[in-house]
């Protein structure tokens, strides 16, 4: 082979290999989860969990109506209260990595709930357990106009790589900011609800 | 000319390496930054930081805990440090944990993590903090009652952690905490 010829051919092995690599996905875009996308009223069933946000709410402050003596929760910005009954699939699951996408933000859920909370989902497979979920978030972002179709993705580990994850989309735009939510306790529902 | 080119390669290659590294510690390039020479900013001024705003509104000691209300025995006190964070990327930040440390001689160490961090709106442990969302938190630092007076100096040191882009293992990997900044006052100091 000529000088000339191996130069030329070297030079595009590298302009290849230089173009793959730029573009390339990153980890996240070859290991991200699979949404399984839903709205409010219907199940949505992802490989752990079958959720359905029953109702979704905005309040300054939220209070617990159990716990012993319960306190006022507050918050700089805004409660997101998301009321939903969540199914776990294979066992006993927890939900502290439940998030609130707006936009590009991602909020997750606090757990300021006194005990019981929906933070733990304790029977395992197949027994729902109805409650709420609570997200701080700073009140622009209610008008943010990307919270029109804000995504609620649950998950009950934080490590969600190439798994299914349930998300439920919902607008926050037109929801009306009240004083308080009241947050009762998490419960089992009937079947038949 | 002569008597140079005479030198053999690992020559060259030793004296090349002991000539970076000469002059890399000529501008001082292997030193560890000196603490004294941190910008310092005052009780209730905002340090802006590259994941998490920084506002240090009081600092004062308290033997009841200032959130969970407990009551400390008789030798010993908390050291209670206000603040207000801001988490400033898009994501939830774990970096509240590392975002403050104090210095008090001879009660305090500057390695000695708080004992708790907590948002009295909560009343619960800050674990993350929200995107966008000014939060307040009380971190506590438990020590000898008879080492910690109103009156006495302490520095507050403020903290940033940066992306390791050299990590081999993770995309995501951050450096260590490192200060970037001090606050220098006095125990019972406020806004």
């Amino acid at each position: 082979m000529r000088p000339a010829v191996r130069g030329v051919v070297a030079a595009a092995v590298l302009l290849g290999g230089a173009i793959a690599a730029a573009t390339a996905p990153g980890s996240p875009g070859i290991l991200a989860p699979f949404a399984v996308d839903g709205v409010p009223g219907e199940p949505v069933t992802s490989r752990q969990l079958v959720v359905e946000v029953l109702e979704v709410r905005a309040a300054e402050q939220v209070l617990p109506e159990y716990g012993g003596d319960p306190a006022m929760i507050t918050t700089s910005g805004v409660w997101v209260v998301v009321d939903c009954i969540v199914t776990p699939r294979l066992g006993p699951e927890q939900l502290n990595h439940v998030e609130l996408e707006i936009g590009e933000r991602v909020f997750r859920t606090e757990d300021v709930l006194p005990f019981p909370n929906l933070s733990t989902l304790p029977y395992g497979a197949g027994i729902p357990v109805q409650g709420s979920l609570v997200f701080q978030i700073p009140r622009s972002a209610l008008t943010d106009a990307r919270a029109s179709a804000a995504r609620i993705v649950f998950h009950p580990r934080i490590d969600t790589r190439l798994d299914s994850v349930s998300v439920v989309v919902v607008d926050l735009t037109d929801l009306d900011v009240q004083p308080q939510a009241d947050i009762a306790e998490p419960f089992v529902p009937d079947a038949d609800e | 000319m002569r008597v140079l080119r005479a030198l053999p390669w690992w020559l060259w290659a030793l004296l090349t390496a002991a000539a970076a590294v000469g002059g890399i510690a000529a501008i001082g390039g292997f030193n560890d930054v000196p603490i004294e020479e941190l910008p310092s900013i005052a009780v209730g001024e905002t340090h802006e930081g590259n994941e998490v705003n920084t506002t240090v509104t009081e600092v004062y000691v308290s033997t009841t805990h200032p959130v969970l209300g407990y009551e400390l025995e008789d030798d010993k006190t908390y050291l209670v440090v206000e603040a207000t964070f801001e988490n400033t990327t898009d994501l939830p930040s774990l970096f509240a944990d590392d975002a403050l440390r104090v210095i008090v001689e001879g009660a305090i160490d500057a390695d000695a993590d708080p004992d708790g961090l907590y948002a009295p709106g909560t009343n619960a442990q800050v674990t993350f903090l929200q995107p966008d969302l000014p939060t307040e938190v009380v971190v506590v630092w438990e020590a000898p009652a008879s080492r910690l007076d109103p009156g006495d100096d302490i520095a507050i040191g403020i903290f940033e952690q940066y992306r390791a882009l050299d990590d081999p293992r993770f995309e995501d990997a951050l450096t260590a905490p490192v200060p970037v900044a001090r606050i220098d006052t006095i125990i019972g100091a406020e806004r």
